[in-house]
């Protein structure tokens, strides 16, 4: 039971929020807020239980012989974890945020679900169930993305939305493929799929099929269109697509796909890790070189997860532990770098009315708490030690090197350094002199303010305790371990 | 199997060892000085914003040197090297900032190909610690290729070709008490980098050759760039990136052969030790004396003299010392590539002369434009010229019992002289013909090929750039037409690509299953 409770209670708190309507803004703050307590303290009861080595699991029936199937494992519960605290933080932020949007309801209810379908995600213990949950990621995830119902927003919802069906529908191809030549499967650490022999060109397809499916989201390049996009949507909306749930669930599937579906070995003799690792490289050159051109703000930021999700998906292509682990921890690490930068976008709009290079100059004297936590979080993201960039950019270049890619770490510090160049003239811009309107009061509203400082708090926590028991690293490389055989580094 | 970060980031290594020790003393007292001394040229109401970068770059350029894993050494290493964008920067002029844009360009570079090295290393050894790194050299399996990372990633960061305009460009811009320390510590870690990372006694002898005559080449080329430059501080920068040729030098010694391992890093650490504090006294100096007037500012032009005359390698300076030890050290290779260097090592002293000669009439000319602060710069700058004339001398290492001993024989003191004779001939000469000279100053920018590069990147940026140029109106709107064109063709073109490809599987899918 335990088990589904990390989907339960954002659902439940979801339908509360709608039952409770657009009037009663602060019993609505309080049920989301308790919500996203309430869903943590399960997420870090599962997660103690897992590392002690007791994997609660649970299934219900769907259609005959079909059924849905969830389990609380450590690789699963370390996206969980990301998404359900991170909704907590960006719920203090959103109500801060949207203090005087319209339709708050229907913007908190759909959240919540989308936490829900991501938990779901995270936790499905076969193909299909993920298939489903990821299907109700986009379904509710639309809403979110066109909520300021602009003409600009409606694009880029239609856009979303189709890039997100034309990938579901990869994905069901994929799954129900998969059924039909080896039955149902479970994802188990180091692969499932080992007794099939002489499927390998039907394999190679569907690998194909399911990594196109995942890389929608994951905005693998050339599926990536829809997110450049989709940044018209509020700043909470683009921290959860960015960082909390949306793109992690298409790197989280590409996770399981190679390391419990295909396992590492497999993915290798069929040649299919090597062609997701080539494709992932050039997306981060390309993300990383396209980003250092963008006036706008949000548009930067976009296109420098384009190039950290690749990180992810290549770390977990290359097929080598200590890569496939820091892949794992590069989700957490770049979440809760990615959603500072995207509060901080939000601040500057909705404080000053900045939103691209060119307005920033005078911000951070304005500003300073807001730019120096983004400083914190664009040094991390560039891989300055001690901050968590750099613990995950470690683990990914020496896996890289370990397994003999000496290309892939050569790509990785390639991108560290376009990193620096994209995120540096943000900080140069905003330290020029300038002209921006008088502070009243604090520099921003205090319920965005305190969000952003404790996101870049993690950012400089994470990398200093890489390594130690409960951290996403260390937690990353206890989850990894078993696909290869009990590795330990 | 490669460490993974034991017990995080937390548990960063730091060692005091007989390489730390100089550095150590170097960094702290250039870092340290030159900070007291920008604290009291500096006016009240920007000491803030200097010192908000002053302070992270001094903490890691002195930790630096007792950093004794591959991670606090990349740590330090960026710590000191980022924030000098804003030491660089801090006038705020266009100058400044397109050099500070090139700064950092060039240093996240080098960073990059520092860490893939490291990551290399590290996981070849299984361990971060530098020694284990250094040990597990011979047998890597990437040996070339993460040597030519280290190479490439010291010669950013010491100006070697075709890179030199890099310390040109970060002095000149920067204010006296930063710019002695980028000069006298900063620059110095690429030679603490050569100690503590370069393979040891390893590599082919051809690595060694090419190294030296890399190094070679810079400190020719280098001269001869900044001689033709037209201020004190450009001078000066081009003198550290020939200075810093002269270290390579050591460097490529001490790359193949083993026995001549203790004598290259000798050369490399009195090299740094001399260098750093006589380059932060020449850098401080130019400015103490455009602070003073009548006989105080002949007595500070005389004092000038001295660190001037060490760079040249004169006798009883701290030059002769590490010029000694460099000596001995290519002097410790045999064949006819290290024999040539050897010879040409004391024609170099002849561009080092003509380059401090060029400095000290720059500074006699500059005008005196500030008001005096007191006697506070003066007594900083007292510090480091004297314990740069000394330290070298009273250092307790093996490296300048060979200089000491032969101070006072007739040959060593020639040998020492001549090259001094001849720049001053050299310039006398250039003094009958003032046209030749005017034409000659100012023919090379601060910079040299670096800012030329600027306008080439910023040109392919905006050809492919979906930022609007700042240039004029109809550029202007062609550009923005051009970028406006291409977003919505990506747009569209992958939308396409997407729905188009989409369909195709679905079909191909369908058939596949059907006909099953």
């Amino acid at each position: 039971m335990t088990v589904w409770l990390p989907v339960l209670v954002p659902l439940v708190t979801g339908i509360a929020t709608f039952a409770l309507g657009e009037g009663r803004s602060k019993a609505r703050a309080a049920v989301n807020l308790a919500g996203a307590a309430l869903a943590s303290g399960t997420v870090i009861s599962l997660v103690v239980g897992a590392y002690s080595g007791t994997v609660r699991a649970g299934e219900v029936p769907l259609l005959p012989g079909l059924p849905l199937t969830m389990h609380g494992d450590l690789l699963g519960l370390l996206f969980s974890a990301v998404a359900t605290v991170l909704w907590g933080v960006t719920l203090v932020y959103a109500i801060g945020y949207m203090d005087h949007a319209r339709d708050r309801a229907r913007f908190f209810g759909f959240f919540a679900w989308c936490i829900a379908a991501a938990n779901g995600v995270a936790l499905a213990a076969d193909p299909l169930s993920l298939f489903l949950f990821y299907e109700i990621l986009s379904l509710t995830t639309y809403p979110l993305v066109v909520h300021s119902g602009t003409p600009e927003a409606l694009a880029a919802g239609r856009k979303y939305l189709y890039y997100a069906l034309g990938g579901g529908a990869a994905l069901l191809i994929g799954v129900a493929w998969l059924a039909a030549i080896a039955g149902p499967v479970r994802f188990t650490p180091g692969g499932a799929l080992g007794a099939l022999s002489g499927h390998e060109t039907e394999l190679r397809v569907i690998f194909g099929l399911l990594a196109g499916g995942f890389g929608v989201k994951a905005a693998l390049v050339p599926l990536h269109g829809w997110l450049p996009g989709a940044m018209v949507a509020p700043a909470p909306v683009s921290s959860l697509l960015h960082a909390v749930a949306v793109v992690k669930a298409g790197v989280f599937g590409i996770i399981r796909l190679v390391n419990e579906l295909y396992g590492p070995e497999l993915a290798t003799s069929l040649g299919v890790a090597q062609v997701l690792a080539v494709v992932a490289a050039v997306g981060i050159i390309f993300g990383s070189v396209v980003a250092l051109r963008q006036d706008d703000l949000k548009r930067r930021l976009a296109y420098s997860t384009i190039a950290q999700l690749s990180y992810i998906t290549l770390g977990t292509a290359l097929c080598s532990p200590l890569a496939a682990a820091g892949a794992l921890a590069h989700l957490a690490h770049h979440a809760v770098m990615k959603i500072t930068m995207f509060f901080t976008a939000g601040s500057l709009a909705e404080t000053l009315h900045v939103k691209t290079l060119s307005g920033l100059p005078g911000v951070a004297r304005r500003m300073p708490i807001t730019m120096t936590s983004f400083a914190v979080a664009a040094f991390a993201l560039a891989g300055i030690p001690p901050l968590a960039g750099f613990a995950s950019k470690w683990m990914l270049g020496a896996g890289a090197a370990e397994g003999g890619s000496v290309w892939a770490l050569l790509v990785y510090v390639a991108s560290g350094a376009l990193a620096l160049g994209y995120m540096v003239p943000i900080l140069t811009a905003s330290l020029r002199e300038g002209n921006q309107p008088a502070r009243t009061g604090t520099e921003s509203d205090p319920r965005m303010l305190w969000p952003i400082v404790i996101v870049a708090i993690l950012s400089v926590v994470f990398g200093v305790t890489a390594g130690m028991p409960g951290s996403p690293a260390h937690w990353a490389v206890t989850a990894i371990a078993p696909s290869f055989g009990g590795w330990t580094p | 199997m490669t460490p993974l970060l034991p017990a995080g980031v937390g548990r960063l290594g730091f060692a005091l060892d007989e390489v730390a020790v100089p550095y150590l003393f170097l960094f702290a007292l250039i870092w340290v000085v030159s900070g007291l001394y920008t604290l009291v040229t500096t006016e009240r109401g920007t000491r803030a914003h200097v010192f908000a970068y002053y302070l992270p770059s001094a903490l890691g350029g002195i930790a630096v040197a007792t950093a004794a894993d591959a991670v606090s050494f990349y740590l330090c290493f960026a710590l000191m090297a980022l924030p000098a964008w804003g030491l660089i920067t801090s006038s705020g002029t266009p100058e400044a900032r397109r050099a500070g844009a090139i700064y950092l360009t060039l240093t996240a570079i080098g960073e990059a190909l520092l860490l893939a090295a490291l990551v290399m290393l590290a996981t070849e050894a299984g361990a971060i610690h530098l020694d284990a790194l250094a040990a597990a050299f011979g047998a890597a399996q990437h040996r070339d290729l993460i040597a030519l990372l280290l190479l490439a990633s010291i010669g950013l960061k010491i100006g070697t070709l075709p890179a030199s305009g890099i310390l040109p460009l970060s002095y000149t811009y920067t204010s006296a008490g930063p710019a002695a320390a980028l000069a006298g510590a900063s620059v110095k870690v690429g030679a603490l980098a050569m100690v503590r990372l370069l393979p040891a006694g390893i590599m082919p002898e051809a690595w060694a050759h090419t190294v030296m005559l890399l190094g070679l080449a810079t400190a020719f080329v280098a001269a001869v760039l900044g001689v033709l430059t037209t201020t004190p501080r450009a001078v000066l920068g081009y003198s550290s990136a020939s200075q810093m040729g002269l270290v390579l030098i050591a460097a490529g010694v001490s790359l193949a052969e083993p026995s001549a391992v203790v004598l290259a890093h000798g050369a490399i650490v009195a090299f740094s030790l001399h260098h750093g504090l006589s380059k932060a006294a020449l850098v401080l100096g130019d400015d103490v004396v455009s602070r003073l007037s009548g006989r105080a500012r002949t007595v500070a032009l005389a004092a000038l003299v001295v660190p001037a005359l060490a760079l040249t390698g004169a006798p009883f300076t701290s030059g002769f010392v590490a010029k000694y030890a460099l000596k001995d050290a290519v002097h410790a290779l045999h064949g006819p590539v290290p024999e040539a260097v050897y010879a040409l090592l004391a024609w170099t002293a002849v561009g080092t002369a003509a380059l401090m000669l060029r400095f000290l009439t720059l500074v006699v000319a500059q005008p005196q434009a500030r008001r005096s602060s007191g006697p506070a710069p003066a007594v900083f700058w007292g510090v480091v010229l004297v314990t740069g004339a000394l330290a070298v001398w009273l250092w307790p290492a093996e490296w300048n019992v060979h200089a000491a001993e032969s101070i006072l024989s007739i040959s060593s003191i020639w040998t020492a002289t001549w090259p001094v004779l001849v720049a001053v001939a050299g310039a006398l000469a250039l003094r009958a013909a003032p046209g030749l000279r005017s034409r000659m100053a100012a023919s090379v920018v601060p910079g040299d090929i670096l800012v030329g590069a600027a306008p080439l990147v910023k040109a392919a940026d905006r050809a492919i750039g979906t930022r609007p140029a700042p240039a004029s109106p109809d550029t202007r709107k062609r550009a923005t037409g051009i970028s406006r064109a291409l977003t919505a063709a990506e747009g569209r073109v992958v939308a396409w690509m997407v729905a188009a490809t989409v369909f195709v599987v679905l079909a191909l899918v369908f058939v596949a299953i059907v006909t099953r």
